[in-house]
């Protein structure tokens, strides 16, 4: 692991205009990430965490300012580009799981394997030992509409990281689950982070779930306002 | 309103490809229905005007039983003078022959152009018909005695005043005619103003004496009809039972609908045919509406459930998706109307040639001028149109306004369970046992009804058993995927999709196949049919050359060969031999049926029969000492007859006993066919001091004469008053086939707007998923899906639906066309087809079909791969 940061934002803009009214979501934020690091995105509602996950996870592009990944620079790149970036490089973790109906939990994991031209074979065992990692081995041929929503957040997360990403990426990734079942994801992200040296970055509304990261970027009004490392929730303030 | 105009007008608005297909698709099949339906009124209208404007204002009719009957006849109805107006006529037709060298060149002169002529004593006949002639273009109008003094030359004709106009042709000039095959030059006497019989064919009338007529058309002392214009208070009915106790045997006394009607009965079959083919175009149409309305309620489930939450009761959401239906099929309506008018004059080509063809001379362009969008056809449209759509929506409709709340909300009962699918497999078995059941009815008012209904039994059919078909289909192209490089991750991603969204594509897939499964009946009909008349011409058309009138341009035509065209032709060293033929209109139990008259002997000799039933093709027997007759296969089938029956036929002297000795096919018309011996034909039929002359002859050349020279040397011979087409057996084969292809052009483009209605169906039904998919699409993206493989995710979807939607298609189209052959066919035209199986043709359609739903898919492929990894987390 070399010590140049993994992924270097600087003078990120993002300004959404249509005919009528103009919105600036993004407002000159710059910061790092290393390589193996678990970072949470805090802020309030239209605080711009989603915008800023976005724009990392190569979905959208800055209106100005640089974005960074592994040496590469994400605004410069094209469509095709960045799709490949988001097939080989970044894995993606919903609020809403965001799993294919009509795929079972097993092909809907190979799926971005099979995408990339991985062989429909050596895909379905590369997603079954996904399944495996976040314990569900037992349920790779069943449909979402057959799981659990714990179990459908486990699919996504076993989904992202099956293409053995650079990067993952997640949304509120317990803004659908009670809290037993948040739990167990945050803590299958903080496994995966710290046994497969994966770097996180996880948007989030609640101190809880950022207690999990090792690192929280506060944004407000689209301003980053503070890097912090994050306290253990048991740690005196 | 409020709420029409927020959930549904808002939804057609915001997905406006889906609501313009929709709109399309009812517009092209009400424009098809209308169409056809403006066709086939204005060929009647053209039809029954030919015959009632001729018919005008008399009550009864006269005529002989075996057809024209002797004018001796005549002084024996002297004593019918009390009930009233007495008028013999003589109808007959005469095409305008090349002018002379000085106008040969004139732009313009109607050559070619028929002529319906009346010939009659205008004196007796004034009263009865709607006369108004003048003896210029401006002169004042004539009396009935000035009128006489017109024609007072046998060659003198009274023309329209809209032939005239239409030909630039005045008062006094010269026109050529042709009666039969010859030539004879006539003056204009009159003018006809445009009232009366002189509508007749858009004005191609003319009025001659009816001796001149008699004269011209070489039948002398020959009448074909008697009106009778009845003095006022005289009862009709009671006058008709009187007049036909004092009439001699070989006469008989109808009204002149009833001759009307019969000849409507004959082109009837036909229309009845053509326009159950034009209903397929709107029923596709309508399964368009039912989609669109289907898919409304699919897509809101969500909002139905808000709405049935905030309290609108299960009514208010069926009234909702009503509306809608009613509203997309008001527009496809207004849309379809005059583009159905703008059709008909399309339609009405294919459909009047057909008419011409083998019914009545000269309807095409009369017809085309008659076409017309009436109030009625309006209302009509509007009554069929209209309450089809409500009921097509009904169905989904009323699935959304029994949608539970709760599980509505929670999306939840989208899919088909194994149950529902079963269910619908057994209700595909039942409408085919039905449909097989009623194969075997009769024909009902005379029509194949039960056929039809059969048919729709098995398209019925074939839709319920749509879901499973596709669910095979789709497991099929998931298992092959696997043996594609890379796993064809496309293909299998493709296939669960369209197993993801079985209830809503099944519909598609069924209104494509039922389109499909129509075209391919069509064609294997059509390809059954033409190669049986190949095989059938290969025997009937046996002679070198073929002699017949210019003037016979029907099937139904009586024009003759002269005296001295027979002669010319059997005198020319190098015809070996010839076979006479001739045919005429009789009446047999109610029904106009043909005689024919021929050589049998020669005919048995040279094999030129098909037999279907009967004498060995050697048949030895005497034909001529005999009252033996072979009849049609039409014949056999309409009246039920079979060898060794006895047929009443009438003849000069009244009805007389004939033992029908053998049934043979013939696709020359669905008419029933008599046919007799010459000698036979003689003895019953031919009147005394008429000489018989034949309608067309057969020629059979010595070995190694050509047919070409033979052809110039006897034209040449007969010069340029006697005109008769002498064609070579290739030239008569390959215009009986043109005949042929043109009848069933009509049929041909019904298909094609079916499939393209169909085909937007297939691209509605992918762009309404690919709207409901919009996450999923979005997720692909997000996934690393490039464009290019959502495209084709797409494609391949619509190659799947094109593919199980050509196999059922074909499946159904085989059972479709079977029972086309061998039920509505039968029972419609008596003819019997082979079945023959374009296998050639099923291979390209198919190719077609897959071809034409990749480009179907491709917009809403395009459409699809526009949808970005960002619209699905923006979502949330």
């Amino acid at each position: 692991m070399s010590d140049s940061p993994f992924l270097v934002v600087s003078h990120l803009v993002k300004h959404y205009a249509d005919d009528r009214v103009g919105y600036t979501a993004l407002r000159d934020v710059s910061f790092s990430i290393q390589a193996g690091e678990f970072v949470a995105v805090r802020g309030p509602s239209g605080c711009g965490k989603s915008t800023l996950l976005h724009v990392l996870g190569a979905m959208d592009r800055p209106t100005t300012g640089e974005v960074l990944l592994a040496g590469r620079r994400l605004d410069r790149l094209s469509d095709v580009e960045l799709a490949v970036v988001r097939r080989r490089q970044v894995g993606f973790v919903f609020q809403a799981f965001n799993l294919l109906p009509t795929l079972t939990a097993v092909e809907n994991v190979a799926l971005p394997l099979t995408l990339d031209g991985i062989a429909v074979a050596a895909a379905n065992k590369r997603a079954g030992e996904a399944l495996g990692e976040v314990g569900l081995a037992a349920r790779r041929d069943h449909y979402p509409s057959q799981l659990s929503g714990g179990e459908m957040q486990r699919v996504a997360i076993a989904r992202a990281v099956a293409i053995r990403p650079d990067l993952v990426i997640a949304d509120e990734p317990t803004g659908s689950l009670d809290s037993g079942n948040g739990t167990r994801v945050l803590e299958l992200l903080s496994d995966l982070n710290r046994t497969r040296g994966l770097t996180i970055v996880m948007a989030t509304h609640s101190a809880d779930a950022a207690a999990f990261a090792e690192r929280t970027l506060q944004l407000a009004d689209g301003c980053l306002v503070e890097s912090n490392e994050t306290q253990p929730l048991d740690a005196p303030v | 309103m409020r709420l029409f105009k927020q959930f549904i007008l808002r939804a057609l608005w915001r997905e406006k490809v889906r609501s313009v297909v929709a709109i399309l698709g009812v517009a092209l099949g009400v424009a098809v229905m209308v169409a056809i339906r403006l066709a086939n009124v204005s060929v009647v209208e053209t039809f029954s005007a030919a015959v009632d404007s001729v018919g005008g204002h008399a009550s009864l009719r006269i005529r002989g039983r075996a057809g024209r009957f002797d004018e001796r006849l005549l002084l024996e109805l002297d004593g019918l003078r009390r009930f009233g107006q007495l008028s013999p006529v003589i109808e007959t037709q005469a095409m305008i022959a090349e002018p002379r060298i000085d106008e040969a060149e004139r732009v313009g002169f109607p050559r070619g152009d028929l002529l319906h002529v009346l010939g009659v004593d205008i004196l007796l006949d004034y009263p009865l018909r709607d006369y108004h002639v003048l003896a210029t273009q401006r002169g004042g109008e004539q009396s009935a005695r000035e009128v006489l003094s017109l024609l007072s030359d046998p060659y003198s004709v009274i023309l329209t005043e809209k032939f005239l106009r239409r030909a630039g042709l005045r008062v006094g000039d010269k026109l050529p005619l042709v009666f039969d095959s010859t030539t004879q030059e006539f003056t204009i006497r009159g003018v006809l103003l445009n009232r009366g019989p002189a509508r007749t064919l858009d004005g191609n009338f003319a009025l001659m004496d009816i001796a001149a007529a008699q004269w011209a058309a070489k039948r002398l002392g020959v009448l074909d009809y008697v009106d009778i214009l009845l003095e006022e208070g005289v009862d009709p009915a009671r006058a008709e039972v009187e007049i036909a106790q004092l009439l001699p045997a070989g006469l008989l006394v109808e009204t002149p609908e009833a001759a009307s009607g019969r000849s409507q009965t004959m082109i009837a079959a036909f229309q009845f045919n053509l326009a159950a083919l034009s209903a397929v175009a709107l029923v596709v149409g309508l399964f368009l509406i039912y989609n669109t309305v289907a898919i409304s309620v699919a897509a809101r489930r969500r909002e139905i459930a808000l709405l049935q939450i905030a309290g609108a009761p299960g009514r208010t959401v069926l009234r909702l998706f009503l509306g809608e239906a009613f509203l997309l099929a008001f527009i496809g309506l207004a849309i379809g109307l005059p583009t159905g008018r703008l059709l008909a004059a399309q339609a009405v080509q294919g459909t009047a040639q057909t008419v011409e063809t083998f019914y009545i001379q000269g309807v095409a362009e009369s017809s085309a001028a008659a076409l017309r969008l009436s109030l009625t056809e309006v209302v009509v449209a509007a009554l069929i149109a209209i309450p089809l759509a409500l009921l097509a929506a009904l169905v989904p409709a009323l699935e959304a306004a029994s949608l539970s709340p709760v599980a509505t909300a929670r999306g939840l009962g989208s899919r088909w369970g194994a149950r529902r699918l079963r269910l619908l497999l057994l209700g595909s078995l039942t409408a085919a046992a039905g449909g097989y059941a009623l194969t075997f009815g009769p024909p009902l008012w005379g029509r194949p009804v039960l056929g039809f209904l059969a048919e729709l039994l098995f398209m019925i059919a074939g839709a319920l058993l749509v879901p499973s078909i596709l669910r095979v289909g789709c497991r099929l192209a998931q298992r092959l995927a696997e043996l594609l490089p890379r796993g064809g991750n496309e293909m299998r991603l493709a296939a669960a999709n369209l197993l993801g969204a079985l209830p809503r594509v099944s519909i598609s897939v069924a209104a494509l196949s039922v389109s499909l499964s129509m075209m391919i009946a069509i064609a294997v009909m059509v390809g059954s049919f033409r190669e049986t008349v190949i095989y059938w011409l290969e025997s009937a058309l046996s002679a070198d050359l073929a002699a017949k009138p210019v003037m016979q341009t029907s099937a139904v035509s009586e024009a003759t060969l002269s005296p001295q065209a027979v002669k010319t032709i059997r005198q020319d060293p190098a015809v070996a031999d010839t076979i006479w033929f001739s045919s005429r209109q009789v009446v047999y139990r109610e029904t106009n049926i043909r005689l024919a008259v021929t050589e049998l002997d020669k005919t048995f000799e040279r094999a030129r029969l098909l037999l279907k039933e009967g004498p060995p093709d050697r048949y030895t027997a005497d034909w001529g000492t005999q009252a033996d007759v072979l009849v049609s296969e039409s014949f056999a089938i309409h009246f039920d007859c079979r060898v060794g029956d006895v047929v009443e036929l009438p003849t000069r002297v009244g009805q007389e006993p004939f033992t029908v000795v053998g049934v043979y096919y013939d696709y020359a018309s669905n008419q029933g066919t008599v046919m007799m011996d010459m000698a036979v034909y003689e003895r019953h039929y031919a009147l005394p001091g008429v000489a018989v002359t034949p309608q067309a002859m057969s020629v059979f050349l010595a070995e190694g004469a050509d047919p070409g020279e033979v052809r110039t040397r006897i034209v040449n011979q007969l010069g340029a008053d006697e005109q008769i087409y002498l064609v070579t057996n290739r030239e008569l084969r390959r215009e009986v086939l043109r005949i042929f292809e043109s009848t069933f052009t009509v049929t041909y483009a019904l298909q094609l707007i079916a499939i393209v209605i169909a085909g937007l169906g297939v691209a509605a039904t992918l762009i309404t998923l690919i709207y409901q998919r919009q996450r999923e699409l979005g997720l692909l993206s997000l996934l690393g899906a490039t464009y290019r493989q959502i495209r084709r995710v797409i494609v391949l979807e619509a190659i799947l639906l094109g593919g199980v939607s050509q196999l059922l298609g074909t499946g159904i189209g085989i059972l479709l066309a079977l029972v086309l052959i061998h039920v509505i066919n039968v029972q419609s035209f008596g003819w019997t087809i082979q079945v023959y199986l374009p296998y050639a043709f099923f291979l390209q359609s198919t190719l077609l079909v897959l071809i034409a739903s990749a480009l179907f898919g491709l917009y809403p492929a395009i459409w699809a791969a526009r949808e970005n990894a960002l619209a699905v987390v923006r979502q949330e």
